[in-house]
């Protein structure tokens, strides 16, 4: 009987294999489309206030040639770090919204009736999630950043054709491709090092009935201000501190030129010269061996576990 | 095969037991009807049969424990839990994507076939579209999965009539087949009689009534009699009685038809009434 069954299945089967995952991602998509413009805003103002005080290129690339080529570099990358730091904490702060909405909307609005009445587990479902927190919006958020660093790149470039000035500070860009290799570096890195942020707000999304935003800030607070109030320690404080900001001393060896800019500050306009080859700073071996890092991922691993565990065994609504 | 089957299910939510000991069993190619009051545990046993809530007592959905195997039996169970739960943001031809892309056997030009009877537009937004056409929608996705057992969860509610008929008019006609098994809740009884292979009756969590169509029509009488002859019908040992316009209603089960076509006209009762007969029975020997 079941023999018979399985010869009638495929035929009346469309051709091509359930990819449950995959759609399941651009389901996330669709929903969430302000992963793709809330970056895309950001760095197209980024470029417009740029191209606003355009006029004022040629004044300051006459100011920059009289630097040391040393300083000059830094100066445009400080320009370029600053467009990555404004898209990447839009990028950064939608995404945590996104994990908080990611597993309460579909709660809210009864839609995970639906989404259950089809053959995708929750394993599936909620790993689709993470992978958008920590795979496609820092991908998202790199490549807008790429863009529009390149774009910032070319109006300079017109701007100073058009003027008649040299564009041979633009020779100090030539550092750039390497300065893309550390951003690649520093994307994945702050990514595995904010993991256990994701993970925390996709649980706290699955877990709370309403209100995630609200549990998400008062939990950590509470336990904080509690910590302080009866050991009068600030332990937590600290560590949640460290998780959002600490992967750039992390990943990146730093010190070093931190100490040299205390030195020789005086005078500088800017109190951190960044090395001619940017990616010596970079320090994967250091970074991989923290055990900050794994106790995080852990941790993320944890979270997640809970939420596919909350969305498998917790009555839809 | 039992598509379904259930013995001794139970489930507690603290006092209150919305499944006390339910038995059953559900044949392939039938469409059963799961009618009961308001609370009486049909959308906790649905729930127990979908694998979404956790239950005592033993329940297999097409051989296997839907709690427990949920991802192996949702292979072959579908439902529409409810009117109006696709998401409002999800698009319609987004929606046909995501469902050809997930489900092996869901039949998109069906679904599209099925769509363009409505005058649904496939670059709408599910926000944008009206209750009668969500659900619309909904059935057409779900009618072009090729599923061994269709459980609908009150399918029509807040639909008007209209949609109500086409609704099961297009389930009967262009979905069903003897290989399927759809299982139905809803309070438009009578909207469903005629749909029907199986009916079941729940009430305070227990299966009441389990029959086939066909016995339900051989099992049950209505009988309407004039005032003169009430009495007399009344010594039939009727289970229930109701007046009609001034004529006596009498419900019997497993009458002597001879005896009834003497007291005055006699017919198949609609479920509805069946229903009330017996819940109402119910209450009354419970207070």
């Amino acid at each position: 009987m079941s023999a018979a069954a399985e010869t009638v299945i495929p035929a009346a089967a469309p051709a091509t294999a359930p990819r449950p995952f995959l759609w399941s991602l651009r389901r996330e998509i669709w929903e969430h489309r302000a992963l793709f413009w809330a970056p895309l805003i950001a760095g197209a103002l980024v470029l417009v206030s740029f191209v606003l005080n355009a006029a004022n290129l040629p004044d300051g690339i006459r100011a920059l040639s009289t630097l040391a080529p040393d300083d000059q570099r830094t100066v445009v990358m400080w320009i370029f770090l600053v467009t990555a730091m404004v898209v990447v904490s839009v990028a950064a702060i939608t995404n945590a919204f996104y994990c908080l909405d990611a597993l309460h909307s579909e709660r809210r609005d009864r839609s995970i009736l639906f989404w259950k009445s089809l053959p995708v587990s929750d394993l599936t479902t909620v790993l689709s999630k993470l992978c958008v927190a920590a795979l496609v919006v820092p991908a998202i958020a790199l490549a807008v950043t790429l863009v529009t660093q390149l774009l910032l790149l070319l109006v300079s470039a017109v701007v100073l054709l058009v003027s008649g000035e040299s564009v041979s500070v633009l020779l100090s860009l030539l550092g750039y491709p390497e300065f893309v290799v550390v951003m690649l570096y520093a994307t994945i890195a702050a990514t595995l090092w904010s993991a256990p942020i994701y993970g925390y707000l996709l649980l706290v999304s699955a877990w709370a009935n309403r209100a995630p935003f609200l549990w998400a800030v008062l939990v950590p607070l509470g336990a904080a201000f509690a910590e302080r109030l009866i050991f009068g320690s600030t332990y937590l404080f600290d560590t949640v501190r460290r998780r959002a900001i600490d992967w750039v001393p992390a990943a990146f060896d730093i010190d070093p030129h931190i100490r040299e800019m205390a030195a020789s500050s005086e005078g500088m306009h800017f109190n951190f010269t960044l090395p001619e080859h940017p990616l010596q700073l970079a320090a994967p071996l250091q970074f991989l061996s923290s055990p900050s890092l794994w106790i995080g991922l852990a941790l993320c691993a944890l979270f997640i576990a809970a939420a596919i565990w909350l969305r498998r065994y917790r009555e839809p609504i | 095969m039992a598509v379904i089957e259930a013995r001794g299910l139970r489930k507690v939510f603290g006092a209150t037991r919305a499944l006390d000991g339910v038995d059953l069993r559900i044949e392939e190619g039938r469409i059963v009807g799961l009618i009961g009051p308001n609370g009486a545990g049909k959308t906790t046993a649905l729930k127990a049969i979908l694998g979404l809530t956790p239950y005592e007592g033993e329940l297999t959905v097409l051989g296997r424990n839907p709690y427990r195997e949920r991802n192996q039996v949702m292979q072959d169970v579908c439902f529409i839990a409810d009117v109006a739960v696709l998401p409002p943001w999800l698009k319609v031809a987004h929606a046909l994507d995501y469902v050809a892309g997930v489900h092996p056997r869901f039949d998109r030009a069906r679904a599209e076939s099925f769509l363009s009877r409505t005058s649904i537009q496939l670059s709408s937004r599910v926000g944008k579209l009206s209750k009668g056409m969500i659900t619309q929608l909904h059935l057409a996705l779900v009618m072009a999965i090729d599923a061994k057992l269709l459980v609908l969860d009150e399918p029509t509610l807040g639909l008007d009539i209209l949609f109500r008929k086409q609704f099961y008019d297009t389930l009967l006609n262009d979905y069903f087949d003897h290989n399927r098994t759809i299982l139905i809740t809803t309070h438009q009884v009578e909207e469903i009689q005629h749909v029907l292979t199986d009916l079941l009756f729940i009430n305070k969590g227990r299966i009441v009534l389990e029959s086939s169509m066909e016995d339900f029509e051989q099992r049950y009488v209505e009988l309407m009699v004039n005032p003169d002859k009430a009495a007399a019908a009344r010594a039939l040992n009727p289970m229930h009685e109701r007046q009609v316009l001034g004529r006596s209603v009498f419900l019997f089960d497993r009458p002597d038809r001879d005896k009834l076509k003497s007291l005055g006209e006699a017919r198949t009762p609609s479920i509805a009434d069946l229903f009330v007969a017996m819940i109402a029975g119910q209450e009354g020997a419970a207070a």
